[in-house]
Order: C-alpha cells, then structure tokens, then sequence
C-alpha cells in the first residue's frame, strides 16, 4: 500500500511541479509584457479596489482602532498639557480667521469693482484612508469614496496641514490618491514671498524637487510653497511647504508641510461657485479657456 | 510525534478546512495596504503572504492546481500594491515552486528545520525581486532594506506557521491518518 | 524508501546539511554582488559604461552682447518646450488629441506631427511645441501621468531688449544650415548668428560644448544623470554702441526710410548706427513665416537692409568738400579766387543750373562751400578734372569698404576714365565731371563712408576704420591721408560757415548747447531728370511729388566745432531738402549726445525735439 501510495503522490508531485513551473513562466512573460503605466492597467487597479474594497476596509478597522487606542493611551499623559496648548491655538486661529474673513470681504468687493466673476470658494470633503500603497515603487493611497461620494479625477487632497497629492483615478466607491512624491506627480506651484513660478516634481523620498524654476529667479530658503493654480483644476493658493535650497548646483527641494506617512483622514477640494453678494452687479465677463 | 507533523488535508474528511490557508493568504494581501506611520516601514516590503504560501507548497495535499490559485493570488497582489503586474504572480510561483521542492524533505522535518527552509526559500524568492527590480526602471530597491524585510518576514514565521498547523492538527488527529506509520 | 523513514537522526542532520549548503551558496552569492555592486562598483563602473551610458553634447550658454556701457542687447532666456517619444505614448491618438488641447496646436500642426511620427524612428523624441506660454506648460505637467511618452523641457532662445532699435546692429540668430556647416564647420547647438554682431563675432559668442552623462537601462531609457561637464559659456561682447544715442537717433528718424551714423572721429567707434524703418530681431529667434518673410523682403522701404552700410547714394553737395580739397592740394586755385554764380553754367553746349535759379553772385570757396553753390563747383570740377578728384575721393575712403566689422557693407562707386572704359565700354565726357563736381552722377557712397570722410576732414586727416567694438584703452592708429592743414581749415571754415551762418544752407539748425556749435554740410540729391520744360514752367516742389520721385536729404557734421569729437551723417531717403530735413535731425542728435556726455541724468530727460 505505501509503495503504490508513494508512487502516486511522486506522479502528482511530477504534475504539480509542472504546473507550478508553468505559472512561473507565465509570471514572467506577464512580468516583462505590460508596462506600468498603462491606463488599461490603472482602470483594472480601480476596478479591483471598488470590487475588494469593503474586504480591506474590514479587515484594516481592528488594527486602526489598536493604533488609535495606543495613540489615545499614549495622549492620556500629557493631557493636560495638551489641552493648554490648544486653547492657546484656538484663540490664535480664531483671530486669523477673522483677519481672513475681513479680507475676504474686501477682496469679492475688489472684484465686484473690477467687473470680475466671483472667485471660486473651496469646499472640504473628509474622507478615509483605506490603504498606504507606498512602496519602492510608488506613492498612493486608497480612500474610501469615490465617484459616489462626488470625488472626481484631478481633485486635489489635503491632509492635516497642507497639500499631499491629487485624486488619480476615482471607481464608484473608492479612489486613489497620487502622493506628492510620488515619481508621477508634478504640480504647478509658487514661491510665496518671491513669487517665483515652479512645478513641484516627487522623487519617491520625503522631499519632492522644484523644477524649471527660471534661471534669474531669487529663492528664499524657508519660504512658503503654494499651488499656484496655473493650468488645472487645483486651486490657488493651498499650502504645501518649506523651501530647502540644496548645495550648488541641486534643484531646491520642499519639505511638506503634512507627513504623507500614516494619514487616516484626508480632506478632498472641490471648488464651488460662491454666491454673488447682493446688490452688486457682476458683468459676464468670458473666462480665459482653459488651454 | 512531530507536533508539526503535516496531516492529509484531503477534502473528504475535515471539510473545507484546506481554504485557510488560502484565505490567509487573502487576508494578507489585503491588510498589506494599512496605513503605518513611519516613512521607513513604507520602504520595507514584508512578505507575510509567503507563510501560508509556503504552508499549501509543502503540504501533502492532492491539489495538484494549486500553483493557479497561486498565482491569481499573486496577480492580486500586483493589481492592489500598485506593483508592476506580473512581479507578484511570478515570485509567488517561484517561491512555491521552491518550496515545493522541499516537500519531500520536510515532512518529518523538525521546527528549526523547516524554519531554516523557509529562510533560505524567502532569500532566494526575494533576491529574485530585486533582480526583476534592476532590469526595471521604475523600481527604485534599497538593497539592505530589501535583505531586511526578507529576514524580519522569516523572523515572522513560527508565528503564523505554528497556529495554521496546530489547527489542522486538531482538526486531523485521527488515528487512522497519521502519516506514514 | 528508506529515504522517507521518519526515526533516522542521520536524515534531518541531511538536511540540514542540504540547507546549510543553500544557505551558505546563497550567502556567497550575495556576499560576491555585493563585492561587486558596492565594493568594486568603480572598476566594473567602466566595463558597463558602454552600455549603460549615453553620451550627448551641451550647447554652452552664448554670450550676451551690451552697450558700451554695459546695457543688454542680446540676452538668453529659458523656453518651455514639449517633446514626445512615440514609442512611449500608449495611446497616441489621445495624446495627441489632449497636447492639442492644451497647447492649442493647429489641426494642420498636428498632421505635421504625425507624419514625422510615422517617418521617425519611434524611440526618438519629437519636438511638439517650444516657446510654450507657463499656463500651458504647468497643465501638461499636471497630466503628465495620463501622458505617457510626453516630456516637458527647458531650452534656451535669444531675446532682444532693445528690439527693432539696434535690429540691424545687433543682428539676429536663426536654426543652423547646410551653408552654414559648410562655412563654419561642426557647430553645436541649433542656432547660429544670421546677422549683425551675432554673426560677425560668433565664434566668440558660441562658446564650446560641454558633455553630458545619462545612465540608461536595458532599453535605453535615461535612469538618471551621470556627470555633467558643462562646456565653456560664450564670451560677452560689448559694443561701441551707446544704446540711449541709439533710441533717440531711431525715434527721430521715425516716420523716414533712411540711416544716421555717429561716430568717434578719433578711435573709429561707432556710437550709434540707425537704420529705419527696421523690424523686431525676436519675431527672427521665435522663427518667422514664410509670409511675413516674403513681406519684409518686398516691402518698399526695406526694413531688412542696413542702409548705413548697404544703401548706396549719391553724395550730392557733400561731396563739395573733397572737391575743394583737390582744387588746394594741386595748387590749381587760392581759397579767395572768385567764381560768378548766375544761376546757369554752359558748358559744351550743356545747360548746368544751380539750385539757386537767380544765381549767387561772386563766390570764393568757403561762401560757396557755405552757400553749396553749384556753379563754383562745376567750374571747379572742370579745373581739377575727374583723375583728381577720383583720387582724392577714394584717399578719402569712398569706393572701398571701410572695413567695419559688419558683414554685407557695400563699397560704393568712383567714377573715373579707366572705370567709364571698364564698365560702359566708352571714353569719359567732359560733361560726366561737371556734374561729378556737385557728387552726383555716377559717383555712390554710404552713409557710413560719408561719416568716415567727415571724420577725416574733423581729426586733421586721418583715415580711421569705424568699429562696433569698443576699443577702450588702445584705438588703433590710423594711416593719415597726407592733406595740409591750411588747405583743411578753408575746408573747414566753410563747413562751419554752412551751419552757423545766415547764408548757409543749414543755418536753421545752427546753435547747440553750452556754446557749443556743430559744422556740417547739407547735400540734396536729385533722383529723377528735370526737364527743360519742367525748368521754364517751375520746378515742382518735393511736397507735390509721389515720395520715389522726392531728392535724398543729406547731411554731414562734426561736433565741438573747435575740438571737434564726434562726426555725424544722415541720409534720409526721398526726404527733400538736405537744411530741411536732414539738417534739424543731425542737430538734435548731437545736441542729444552732448548732454548725455555732460551729465548722463539731463541726457535722459532731455525734452522731445520738435520733426521736421
């Protein structure tokens, strides 16, 4: 009985090991087929992520919730101190907010005068983080929403302090994000305090690089990076980062203002149309096409 | 007896139990995504999902198609981490067709035994990556980080090992199915 | 069997063995990559070179060319290209579609495109647009992950900031041709030097080439950049040009198709050089059409021609000078020998007028220099005879090139009995050196050739070759003509009689500033033949006269009349009176140049000179 049972299994073994020499094979020639970045493969992507979506979600919630606990945990003891520091925060953001409220104010007046449509307003869309791909090879992030939660292609994505990538591809209940760092990402921004026009282009590390910044072009070291909504649907004026000149002769690079790594909830823009204030007659005045 | 001594996992009797490993394997795949808060975890690719690879290779089961699910696993890793489509389907056959070589060789074999085989097969598996990595360019592989996921996952193994094979233990321990005897 | 007995301690010693064995070969192999990966990644470095390395050149930045007083004429600036690799593009037809779309690419621009895709090898990127505008620029970049195979660039082009003002000085660049290969040899980089200074000093401009370094992986695709060396930048080239001179020269001759010239009597250095109308050199460096070429080309007052150096006229009344010249230096006349102008001279059976129908009266040489009359001259002319004064003129410099470092310059003609038999194939007439007395007939000189004989006359003889280049320590000296000074200063004296005195012809521009004063001599010249009928009915005036039919106004100067500085000439075509027209504008030039030469602030702020 062994020698028979043994021979068979040494026949299924002989059939298994060709079948798994074959997928090797396949594997391979798939490997060296398809590149990367084909649209057909980044649909596919999307598809697989609205199919298994609610499987990942489930599974990620339990060891979220441990991370969060420990967070909690670990924010228990210095809460008091904590709690200062944010009051004190809260009254310095309250002041702002009513300087920007003024200026806002005057600026649609501004415009109103100028004969100039009202500026777009922005509105924030909380959603989740379901997956961190970042790897070797890439920067993105899965989010739950998608086209049904009204997060469209393009759109930009904030997290806690600033700018961190751009909506990618959106399925109907999930969507990818392109971090800024990753290799792919290159976004139109500007200097604040030189008012220096750049692209911001992600290096697959923590400090993506300005490119094409004009050679005459005078940076600050610190200075403020924002989107300078040229040539797309991000809008102006999203913070980003802090300027770092390199050594001679290395592009600058921009420290983030968020760290992309461990986001849970990120906030997508979506521009609206604001309200013209009352009584104030705006001329239709044609937009720039967009080229 | 070797406590890790791999029963028959025939469908026949037991039920469906053969799917855990495979489900497993799912559940990895999936959780491979979670969002970590350090820059440096990102980098390193941990291969948990090789255990219950490893697992289904060098069991004595009859499921000679095995290698297929195999590798439509691996193609799901591919399409959801965002790797080139085929580097996952073709190290995980590699890693089974290794592992599966062993097979004979393991099955009265001890823990450390085992263990050592599957540190060896991860090596290989995971050198092979990087290989496909360096003809790629747009794979940018730290070597060391590389070497460092490939041992932290080995490092990872009795974890995962011990309970899938504990539970079929359990679940097989009949008399009349013990090995080789 | 045996092999699978399960109590035989010998068998898992086996095997472990057998993974101790992987396990060290596998060690081993990555002990030895890593050797020579990281530790001996130099000495292999070289072996892959070959194949992992691309070699290509740099074009060094071109130097910058300034004004004398360091003010930019031609500058580089950075343009925003697009370039496409067809091979990488997966979907072409929607890359194409969407590139379109952004930079707003004509449907017959993208038919273009498509067909040098179809020729082109495919791994080779294809330029789709450059000198792209920054919005356009920064949303390809934003697509750039659903636009495979696209790449946006940087590239350098030639901006002009003075534009049309110094367009025939300064010149232009334009993509490099089989001519110019041919000339020049191998030349890195797409443009070269087409005109002006970009051409004459290109060599310098151009710098050398760097080299650059890119790692390439299997497919050829760049991984990365290696070393760079980038090259040696071109040389700047400040001119002699002092461009605050030359838009005020440019703004007052606006309106006019002519040339002035400014010129440092002593060193050569060329001040201003005017030509207008002119065109935009950066309408050239962003590559003109076909059509607008065509235009230039054909237009009636040339914008294209430098006519300081390549217009050709004749003299007129400014040639008067060489003439009296002539006359002192043979000792065929005395300065205070009286010639009776009645208004007609015959010779030969030939009515020669002057312009003057009733005639000046009794004229020694200087009131006739002053008082440009044309019958002194015809009856001088006769006593010097055409050999004379064809030597005389080209001692001056007329009938060669002056040698000025611009390509193109023309050389004008002297007349003369070896050139008549040369070119018309018959013997001299008397009658040809009448009128070559008063400059005109066959004789033709330049503006800038004009400026040299005045320059000439200014510095006490000497023959300087204008330069564009600023000479500043060392001019070069400069061969002396060998007139006597006594005989100058009568020239001289009339010269300044012409301007500052109420018979003279330019009279009205007289008077400069600080005391100041400019001599010169006005020069109108005919063009077309004035019948006798036209005589007897009155002569049309220029004002009624369609604008190709009107004299040439011509002026010649120099600037302090005692210490004389700076020579000046102004041509301007089809203006009508050389007093009225070209007169007022060499004044208001020099008085221009003078200020900014006291005080560079009042220069600027000088208040506009009423046009004539």
């Amino acid at each position: 009985m062994a020698k028979f049972g043994a021979s068979i299994s040494e026949i299924r073994f002989v059939s298994a090991t060709g079948i798994a020499s074959v997928c090797v094979l396949v594997g391979a020639i798939l490997l060296f087929l398809l590149p990367r970045d084909d649209p057909r493969v980044m649909q596919l992507r999307q598809t697989a992520f609205d199919i298994f979506l609610p499987a990942i979600d489930a599974l990620g919630r339990p060891f979220i919730a441990l991370r969060d606990t420990g967070t909690q945990v670990s924010q228990l003891g210095g809460l008091r101190a904590e709690n200062d520091r944010l009051l004190a925060e809260n009254e310095a953001l309250r002041l702002t907010i009513n300087q920007m409220t003024q200026s806002q104010f005057l600026m649609q007046q501004y415009r109103a005068l100028l004969d100039l449509p009202p500026e777009p307003g922005i509105e924030l869309f909380p959603v989740r983080v379901v997956a961190d791909l970042s790897s070797p090879f890439v920067k993105t992030l899965v989010t739950k929403g998608g086209k049904n939660s009204g997060i469209e292609t393009g759109l930009a994505v904030i997290g806690t302090n600033g700018l961190i990538g751009r909506v990618i591809s959106s399925g109907v209940q999930s969507a990818r994000i392109l971090l800024l760092t990753d290799f792919n990402s290159n976004i139109p921004v500007v200097a604040l305090a030189s008012d220096v026009q750049a692209i911001l282009s992600g290096r697959n590390n923590a400090m993506p690089e300005l490119q094409f910044v004009p050679r005459k072009a005078k940076l600050k070291e610190g200075d403020l990076i924002v989107t300078s909504g040229r040539g797309g649907r991000i809008p102006i004026g999203l913070p980003i980062g802090l300027l770092r000149l390199g050594a001679e002769g290395e592009p600058p690079k921009v420290e983030l203002l968020d760290d992309v790594q461990g986001l849970i909830h990120v906030r997508v823009v979506k521009s609206v149309a604001v309200e013209t204030p009352p009584n104030i007659e705006t001329s239709s005045v044609s937009r720039k096409a967009k080229r | 007896m070797n406590p890790l001594r791999r029963p028959d996992l025939r469908a026949a009797d037991g039920g469906s139990l053969w799917l855990v490993p495979y489900f497993v394997l799912a559940g990895f795949i999936f959780l491979d995504g979670l969002p970590v808060d350090a820059q440096w975890v990102s980098q390193i690719e941990l291969g948990l999902f090789l255990v219950p690879i490893f697992f289904i290779a060098i069991s004595p089961s009859e499921h000679d198609f095995a290698p297929l699910g195999i590798i439509a696993f691996g193609l799901l890793n591919d399409v959801l981490s965002e790797a080139p489509l085929g580097y996952w389907a073709f190290l995980f056959s590699f890693f089974y067709l290794l592992a599966m070589g062993q097979k004979g060789v393991l099955q009265e074999a001890r823990v450390s035994g085992v263990w050592g085989n599957f540190l060896v097969a991860i090596l290989i598996t995971y050198f092979a990556g990087y290989l496909i990595a360096l003809l790629r360019e747009d794979m940018a592989i730290d070597f060391w980080l590389y070497l460092l996921s490939a041992f932290l996952t080995a490092l990872c193994f009795p974890l995962l090992y011990l309970p899938l094979g504990w539970m079929e233990n359990q679940t097989f321990s009949d008399p009349l199915r013990r090995g080789d005897d | 069997m045996a092999l699978f007995e399960n109590e035989s301690g010998l068998f898992s010693r086996r095997l472990f063995a057998l993974g101790g064995m992987q396990a060290s070969l596998f060690a081993l192999l990555a002990g030895r990559l890593q050797y020579l990966q990281i530790s001996q990644s130099d000495d292999y470095a070289t072996l892959a070179e070959a194949n992992r390395v691309n070699i290509s050149e740099l074009s060094p930045a071109r130097g910058i060319i300034t004004d004398r007083n360091g003010v930019l004429l031609a500058d580089n600036d950075r343009k925003l290209l697009v370039e496409l690799v067809p091979e990488q593009a997966k979907d072409l037809d929607n890359t194409l579609a969407e590139l379109q779309e952004h930079l707003g690419l004509s449907n017959a621009r993208v038919r273009e495109l498509r067909r040098r895709i179809k020729r082109g090898p495919s791994f080779k990127a294809i330029q789709i647009a450059e000198d792209v505008d920054w919005d356009a620029f920064a949303a390809i970049n934003l697509r750039l992950p659903f636009l495979p195979g696209v790449s946006p660039r940087v590239g350098e082009k030639r901006v002009y900031p003075e534009g049309e003002t110094l367009a025939h000085v300064v010149g232009y660049v334009g993509d490099k041709t089989a001519a110019d290969l041919r000339r020049m040899g191998r030349i890195v980089g797409d443009t070269v030097g087409r005109s002006g200074a970009e051409r004459e000093f290109e060599r310098d401009l151009r710098g050398t080439a760097g080299v650059r370094h890119v790692e390439v992986n299997a497919r050829g695709r760049t991984v990365r950049e290696l070393e760079t060396n980038p090259g040696q930048p071109g040389q700047s080239m400040a001119l002699s040009i002092d461009v605050a001179l030359q838009r005020f020269v440019t703004e007052r001759l606006a309106g006019h198709s002519g040339s002035a010239v400014v010129m440092d009597i002593e060193s050569g250095e060329l001040l201003a050089m005017a030509s207008v109308p002119s065109f935009d050199p950066n309408d050239f460096s962003r590559g003109v059409d076909a059509r607008t070429w065509e235009k230039m080309l054909v237009a009636e007052r040339k914008p294209l021609l430098n006519k300081a150096i390549r217009g050709q006229y004749s003299p007129g009344s400014t040639f008067k000078m060489l003439v009296a010249l002539a006359a002192l230096e043979d000792g065929l006349v005395k300065a205070d020998d009286e010639v009776t102008c009645s208004g007609v001279y015959s010779f030969s059976g030939e009515l020669f007028h002057c312009w003057r129908e009733d005639g000046h009266g009794p004229m020694n040489m200087m009131q006739a220099i002053e008082s440009s009359c044309d019958t002194y001259f015809y009856d001088l002319a006769l006593k010097v005879g055409i050999n004379r004064i064809e030597a005389m003129a080209r001692r001056f410099g007329f009938g060669s090139p002056t040698g000025i470092n611009l390509m193109g310059e023309k050389s004008g003609t002297v007349p003369g009995r070896d050139w008549k038999r040369a070119n018309y194939d018959t013997g001299w007439r008397s009658g040809e050196t009448v009128i070559t007395g008063i400059g005109q007939g066959y004789l033709l000189t330049t503006p800038l050739q004009l400026a040299v004989m005045t320059a000439a006359l200014a510095n006490g003889g000497k023959l300087v070759t204008p330069t564009l280049l600023n000479t500043q320590d060392a001019p070069p000296q400069a061969p002396r003509i060998g007139v006597t000074p006594e005989n100058l200063a009568v020239i001289l004296q009339g010269m300044y009689r012409a301007v500052n005195k109420p018979e003279g012809t330019a009279y009205a521009s007289s008077l400069l500033i600080d005391g100041q004063r400019m001599s010169g001599k006005t020069g109108t010249v005919q063009v077309r033949r004035i019948s006798m009928v036209e005589r007897e009915e009155g002569v049309i005036p220029n004002s009624e006269l369609d604008w190709h039919l009107r004299d040439h106004a011509l002026f010649v100067g120099y600037v302090p009349h005692d210490a004389p500085r700076y020579a000046i000439s102004v041509v301007i075509e089809h203006g009508g009176g050389g007093g009225q027209v070209a007169a007022p504008m060499a004044r208001d030039i020099m008085v221009q140049l003078l200020r900014s030469q006291a005080s560079p602030q009042a220069a600027s702020s000088a208040p506009s000179q009423e046009r004539s």
